[in-house]
């Protein structure tokens, strides 16, 4: 299943799609069981596709496909790979030869000499009814959240507070809540990240049952 | 403070603001440390919500729209955070500061502040039995004021009572053909986007409909799930068993994959209550084809 939506994914784009027997070698280097192989290749593609993303790659999949394709290319070659880690270190120098290739075919501008974009106007309709049913939809998949899980979310949303007895009491309510979840405060933001991606899923799956799907 | 450093570091990162070189390492530290990566997607996650609540010096806001934003992921995410926002600020109430005040030790410091103590005590005195007098005073007033009110209030539900009668007996025998105008020469007051697939079984779940006094009309987006396209809709209006306003020959408008039907209804056709909006296709020379219900409670002001 993976290999054919790799390649039927690479071919609508006219990227060069791996040969199906490179292919095959891959997912069996990763896992015999085929199923499992294909699990384990989404995780490697979606953590890939994450990083190429934080990076502030537009191409953040194509980046990530380039990455599998030269580590199932080297696997053919009979390089000895170890672990999953060699994607990842693939995938930086993917980045580097990315962010050159960038730099010769548009230079960076000066941040200084840019202005902020204008916001919509008021009358862009259909913003103003995804944001509509966007807020709608938080607020339903929000009430569904446990009351703990919601007030951990609104610990952490406020930020760190303006005033001093702002940062005072919400230092203190990160600390108990820590304390009652029995984790270090490092734990409880990883937590609290989950919590928000969740929620932003929710919140996606909702929109997309109205009709509307995020822009 | 190493731990602050960091985080100013990644900041400075997000926003572009640091080297290539000092780009590369960061970027080389998170490709291969899953433990840095979730450091960065935290400190991002931070940075959108400070963005939403309006934290960011004038510069970082400008880096943020022009550097930070030109990925799509990251404006979903600052949607995502701004709705979040709205959704708290009506969850929680404002903190309330704790004050703690320890008056003994002042108590038994002097004369004076004995001596101003007991002056203020009878200024107090003098001034709770004048209040005394003035809130009976204010009482007999208040019930002079809460019967006028009782009976204006009746005059006014008698008034409305006449007027729900008159629109429903209205609404019964109207059918709008034809495609739907905005009411002429009224323009909604009020508008309200309804998602399928809510009913008047689950009545806490229904969507809240507020209608404020001196509105005339009420405005519904239907969303449409379906992907079945029609020439026409119908939608009807039911406040118990019986239809009390319908309208034929509606259009669904477009946007992008987005699609919806607008009505608009005359305030006076409801009253406070539940309401379930049919919506059904008209295919064309076929039986109407039911799409879906929209359950909603409203509230009159």
């Amino acid at each position: 299943m993976p290999a054919q939506r790799h390649a039927a994914w690479r071919s609508q784009r006219g990227l060069s799609v791996m040969n199906d027997d490179d292919f095959k070698k891959l997912l069996l280097w990763l896992d015999p069981d085929p199923e499992r192989a294909g699990q384990k290749y989404e995780q490697i593609r979606n953590r890939l596709v994450g990083l190429f993303r934080t990076a502030e790659c537009h191409t953040a999949e194509d980046l990530a496909d380039e990455t599998i394709d030269r580590v199932a290319r080297k696997l053919s070659q009979g390089a000895e790979v170890y672990t999953d880690n060699y994607f990842f270190g693939v995938a930086k120098h993917v980045l580097q030869e990315h962010r050159r290739m960038v730099a010769l075919e548009a230079p960076l501008p000066n941040p200084d000499e840019i202005t902020a974009p204008r916001q919509q106007p008021d009358n862009d309709e259909l913003e103003h009814q995804m944001e509509a049913v966007r807020f709608e939809c938080m607020r339903q998949c929000f009430q569904k959240l446990p009351v703990k899980e919601r007030e951990l979310i609104a610990a952490y949303v406020e930020g760190e507070g303006r005033t001093k007895a702002d940062k005072e009491r919400i230092a203190k309510l990160r600390e108990r809540l820590a304390g009652e979840a029995g984790v270090p405060l490092a734990t409880l933001r990883v937590q609290v990240y989950r919590l928000r991606r969740e929620l932003d899923s929710c919140v996606a799956r909702c929109m997309r049952k109205g009709g509307y799907h995020a822009k | 403070m190493k731990e602050k450093d960091e985080t100013d570091r990644i900041t400075r990162y997000l926003l572009g603001q640091v080297s290539d070189q000092e780009r590369t390492k960061i970027e080389e530290k998170y490709f291969s440390d899953p433990g840095v990566l979730d450091q960065v997607l935290i400190v991002e996650d931070d940075l959108i919500d400070a963005y939403a609540r309006g934290d960011l010096t004038q510069r970082e806001r400008q880096l943020f729209e022009s550097h930070f934003m030109v990925s799509q992921a990251r404006r979903e995410k600052a949607q995502m955070a701004k709705a979040l926002m709205k959704c708290l600020s009506e969850e929680l109430p404002p903190a309330e500061p704790k004050v703690s005040a320890s008056w003994r030790p002042v108590l038994a410091k002097s004369f004076a502040v004995r001596f101003a103590l007991a002056t203020g005590l009878i200024v107090l005195a003098i001034a709770t039995s004048w209040l005394f007098i003035q809130t009976r005073q204010l009482r007999n007033e208040l019930g002079d004021a809460q019967r006028e009110r009782v009976r204006l209030e009746q005059e006014l539900a008698d008034e409305r009572a006449k007027s729900e009668q008159l629109a429903q007996e209205l609404g019964r025998h109207k059918t709008i053909s034809g495609p739907v105008e905005p009411v002429r020469g009224i323009e909604p007051k009020v508008a309200f986007v309804l998602l399928p697939g809510l009913t008047r079984d689950r009545g806490e779940q229904l969507r809240k409909v507020v209608i404020p006094v001196g509105s005339r009309a009420v405005s519904f987006q239907l969303a449409i799930e379906s992907s079945a396209d029609y020439g026409q809709y119908r939608a009807e209006l039911r406040g118990g068993e019986n239809v009390i306003w319908s309208a034929t020959r509606l259009k669904a408008r477009r946007s992008g994959v987005a699609k919806a039907v607008f009505i608009t209804i005359p305030t006076t056709v409801f009253t406070s209550g539940q309401y379930l909006l049919s919506l059904a296709g008209l295919p064309a020379g076929g039986a109407t084809e039911f799409i879906h219900d929209y359950g909603f409670r409203v509230v009159k002001e």
